[in-house]
């Protein structure tokens, strides 16, 4: 039994504790008040340690564990999955997460290495990431804005024939870390069949496309500038993997999307688009465009990854073409009106 | 012990954020530019940086400094992969609209572009014909602004007593009303 004097009396279980102390203080027989605390905290470091590791040792697989990859570049967090404890400060209706995580592949499935994502997070922030070999990324997300009640992710890899995609995250019985459950599709492009030399920037000039898309265009009515020469396009089948822009949209009957991604200044571009669905002369079609980084419609800012109705056109009496204009270089369609 | 650091903490943050209430009464140019120290953190002395302006030229903070009108600069950093930057524009030039006859100067530097390379003169002077801002955008081809906020996070703003250059508050994100709240109260 050991007595130390102001100690509180405890009970038996508090003067085990006590005595455990001080028989650890290297068998000496008396309180020092310092070893004491020292060695409540150390206690107390450890209880905490073990519910934490009780909380993730569930057993249970968490999606994304491939791309968690078990780094530890979020400074310690990694017992969690890079998740740390959710506040009562994130409100019900909020998603906390402080790691989100997915895959960029190509057309078949295969990772994409190097590709930039960005995740903005309530559309007022933005985090950055690159992905790994295999098409993985992790975001870590700082605890101050990982509560968030949107997630909307931009994949892309820079200068390189292949589209960017958009896609907002669903949340939806989400967890930490959010996982993006299906990879971030980036098809390739093909170079314009015919392409103008870049000449007279400002002179208009119609650059056609493999399948016969053709766009009247002014190089210097693109933004960002200097983006005509590298101009690609894809023409995607519409039950393509990846598509998340076009989930809960009417079915398009014809999807383009361009690289490298850019808007058209002031005026619209016009675009005669082949009739490959095989509608009839004068069948009205809605008009589809993607809201990306730099997309605006009648000077208005198209949000990233909004699949936007923005007009309305007709198969020619020819029946060979849609003829239109479009706002942006992004991701463009068509459904039947 | 640690209720004492807290303590101590508390009243740090107090200091930064109650240490700053310099405001600047508007008058004629002023000459010069602070002297050192300088640092990166709230209540600090910003130093004079130099960015690259549309035109190709530098364009240092001084030139904020010696315009007498000014009296509060706010400083956006932007990238041109940040759709969230790119949405603040039309807020921030409606903010210098409405508060630039009162004193407050808006910059924006741009560190990177769509692709992720570093920002240049031609970045500057697309985006400002783009967005149709009338405040000076900037290219920070070096992004010196790194060193004052967690870069993770994309964009910062930064508030700036002009008269004494010091750094009155830093965040992260584009909370509007958040930021003209700081410019009311500021002007």
């Amino acid at each position: 039994m050991i007595h130390c004097p102001g100690l509180p009396n405890w009970g038996p279980v508090g003067q085990g504790v006590l005595d455990a102390a001080c028989e650890w203080e290297f068998g000496m027989r008396k309180c020092p008040w310092l070893s004491l605390w020292l060695w409540l905290w150390l206690l107390g470091t450890l209880a905490a340690g073990m519910l934490v590791a009780c909380d993730v040792g569930d057993g249970d697989p968490q999606p994304g564990d491939a791309a968690n990859g078990g780094d530890t570049d979020d400074g310690g967090g990694d017992a969690l999955n890079g998740c740390a404890a959710r506040p009562e400060s994130c409100g019900v209706d909020d998603h906390w997460s402080t790691r989100v995580t997915g895959t960029v592949v190509d057309e078949v499935g295969s990772g994409i290495d190097s590709a930039r994502l960005t995740l903005c997070l309530n559309g007022d922030v933005c985090l950055p990431s690159i992905s790994e070999a295999d098409g993985s990324f992790a975001i870590t997300v700082p605890e101050r804005n990982a509560c968030f009640q949107t997630a909307d992710m931009h994949a892309r890899l820079p200068n390189s024939h292949r589209t960017a995609t958009y896609c907002r995250m669903d949340l939806e019985g989400g967890a930490c870390p959010l996982f993006a459950a299906r990879p971030f599709v980036l098809f390739p492009t093909t170079p314009a069949t015919t392409l103008p030399p870049l000449g007279n920037a400002d002179a208009v000039r119609t650059v056609v496309f493999a399948d016969g898309l053709e766009i009247d265009l002014v190089p210097s009515g693109i933004y960002p500038s200097g983006r005509y020469e590298d101009l690609a396009v894809a023409k995607i089948a519409t039950d393509a993997a990846g598509l998340c822009f076009l989930e809960g949209a009417p079915v398009v009957l014809a999807l383009y999307g361009f690289s490298p991604e850019g808007d058209v200044k002031d005026t619209n571009f016009p675009v005669r688009i082949p009739n490959g669905a095989g509608l009839d002369a004068d069948t009205e079609v809605d008009l589809w465009v993607l809201g990306a980084l730099n997309c605006t419609v009648a000077g208005t800012s198209v949000g990233e990854g909004v699949w936007m109705n923005f007009a309305t056109a007709a198969v020619d009496a020819s029946g060979t073409l849609i003829e239109a204009e479009i706002p942006c270089l992004s991701w463009f369609g068509y459904s039947l009106r | 012990m640690r209720i004492i650091m807290a303590i101590f903490i508390l009243g740090l943050i107090g200091c930064g954020e109650d240490g700053a209430n310099n405001t600047c009464a508007a008058g004629g140019p002023r000459h010069g530019y602070l002297a050192g120290p300088f640092g990166t953190d709230v209540g600090a002395v910003i130093e004079n940086l130099a960015l690259v302006a549309a035109d190709g030229s530098l364009f240092a903070l001084e030139r904020i400094h010696h315009d007498g009108n000014n009296r509060l600069l706010l400083i956006m950093t932007a990238a041109g992969w940040c759709g969230a930057c790119i949405e603040e524009q039309p807020t921030l030039q409606g903010l210098y609209e409405m508060y630039g006859a009162n004193g407050l100067a808006v910059l924006v530097a741009l560190f990177e572009d769509d692709q992720f390379n570093p920002a240049d003169a031609a970045l500057a002077a697309a985006w400002t014909q783009q967005y149709h801002v009338t405040f000076p955008v900037l290219a920070d081809p070096h992004f010196v602004f790194d060193a004052y906020y967690d870069s993770t996070l994309t964009p910062m703003q930064m508030f700036v007593d002009v008269c004494s250059m010091e750094i009155l508050k830093i965040g992260t994100g584009s909370d509007a009303s958040a930021i003209e709240a700081i410019i009311e109260a500021r002007l």
